[in-house]
């Protein structure tokens, strides 16, 4: 498909580099473009007036949002490197996975770094990486042999992000101690030829967390 | 598609998504009533150990779990009737508008279960996300998915008969004809639909057992 396509993104986002993961495992040529999220720009606006947020994919001028939505639309648009299984049934278990990641994990994690009851909160979110560490049982991804669907949704916690936070922030959440197996897939997801490639830059990721989570002087 | 159950609640707008992909699609299933709410059975737990929530659906005694999951698969097993388009684009946005149901159910409900300024509060957010979904989600189109219903429109199908319920027990009204006109008239075309029609809990035992839960959630919120 010969075609223009164009990423609303910010460089530290693991929502913006799902798609961006998902675009270079298909080879799928595209503009980025940086957002500045103090101050978004009117096409921003053009592009997701509902939610007013990135990533956006715009491809041939027709956007879409939410990164979920954008990975399903990726996947049915360029075959090469399938993010979904082919089975139905492991496709429902992907997107249930998924729906678990965004609504229950990410919400939980992001608790973790704020102020308020934050043991209730580690402890929450240590219960739930549970359940998604008995799902990846001893597979090397949850996409099986390969990267996939899941492994791109959970990029905060297999990518830098959620290890370096609950550094700065003083909590221990996904440890070997906890859970060995999410440990080791994180391992192989940050080494994986692609993904690493495609992570934000680590140092500039730990002064920004620095700021945002750091103690207080 | 052989051997489908369907786990459900009969009050469950979640549920009621599901019954009505299996019935506009002619798929033939079992329903099994649990009472998910106040005494989950083992089978519940053992389909749905991470939510412990209806709707499953349970195909050649394989559980999936969470109604928009479910949605999709009934689609791509049986895709007679579909609920998605064709066209990518178009299917990114029947599951960007079906993502915003789900993302702001809470905010939706809320009203039903506040009283006093919480409740005005909420009043207020829900006819925000109304508002959107009014002007950006609908717009002129017949139903979400266009001309023909998709699966954003099971999303939003609740609007139709548990919203005027829960807005009378509540002594709240939300959604007004005259500010959501197009809603309003989408919810006509909606429940017109034979599939809709024929698939819809009885309203009076609905009053019966929203009244009972705002009651009980009311309470637990004083205590």
């Amino acid at each position: 498909m010969g075609e223009e396509v164009k990423l609303f993104a910010v460089w530290g986002s693991p929502f913006s580099r799902r798609v961006e993961m998902a675009l270079k495992l298909k080879g799928v040529e595209y503009e980025y473009i940086e957002v500045d999220l103090q101050n978004k720009s009117d096409l921003l606006l053009k592009y997701n007036p509902v939610h007013k947020k990135i990533p956006v994919l715009v491809h041939n001028g027709k956007p879409i949002a939410e990164s979920v939505v954008i990975l399903e639309y990726i996947d049915e648009t360029w075959k090469g490197f399938p993010l979904l299984p082919k089975d139905p049934y492991q496709r429902a278990m992907a997107r249930f996975w998924a729906k678990f990641i965004e609504e229950k994990c990410m919400p939980a994690l992001f608790k973790c770094a704020g102020t308020e009851d934050r043991e209730k909160a580690v402890e929450e979110a240590c219960e739930l990486l549970k359940l998604l560490e008995n799902e990846l049982e001893d597979k090397k991804f949850f996409g099986g042999e390969n990267i996939g669907f899941v492994d791109i949704v959970a990029d905060f916690i297999g990518g830098y992000w959620l290890r370096d936070i609950q550094e700065i922030v003083g909590v221990k959440i996904l440890t070997r101690e906890n859970l060995p197996k999410l440990c080791e897939w994180s391992d192989e997801f940050v080494n994986h030829v692609v993904i690493k490639e495609n992570l934000p830059p680590r140092d500039k990721l730990i002064a920004y967390f620095r700021t945002r989570f750091g103690p207080k002087p | 598609m052989a051997e489908v159950t369907l786990l459900g609640l009969w009050p469950s707008p979640f549920v009621y998504r599901v019954i009505w992909a299996l019935k506009l699609k002619g798929v033939e299933y079992e329903y099994v009533e649990e009472d998910a709410v106040y005494n989950k059975s083992d089978r519940l737990l053992e389909y749905n150990p991470v939510h412990k929530k209806v709707p499953v659906l349970v195909h050649a005694g394989k559980p999936i779990a969470e109604s928009a999951v479910i949605l999709e698969y009934i689609e791509e097993t049986r895709p007679h009737n579909p609920l998605l388009a064709k066209d990518p684009h178009q299917r990114a946005l029947a599951r960007f508008w079906t993502k915003f149901g789900e993302d702001k159910s809470i905010a939706l409900f809320t009203f039903f279960i506040t009283e006093g300024e919480e409740q005005v509060k909420a009043t207020k957010e829900a006819q925000e996300y109304l508002r959107i979904l009014e002007e950006h989600g609908l717009g002129n189109k017949k139903f979400f998915g266009g001309d023909e219903i998709g699966m954003a429109d099971f999303e939003f199908g609740w609007l139709n008969l548990w919203l005027p319920v829960m807005e009378q027990i509540a002594g709240v009204k939300v959604m007004e004809a005259e500010s959501f006109p197009r809603l309003h008239a989408w919810i006509q075309r909606f429940k017109e639909l034979p599939t809709i029609k024929q698939n819809l809990p009885d309203h009076s035992a609905m009053l019966t057992y929203f009244k009972d839960r705002r009651a009980f959630f009311l309470a637990s919120a004083k205590s």
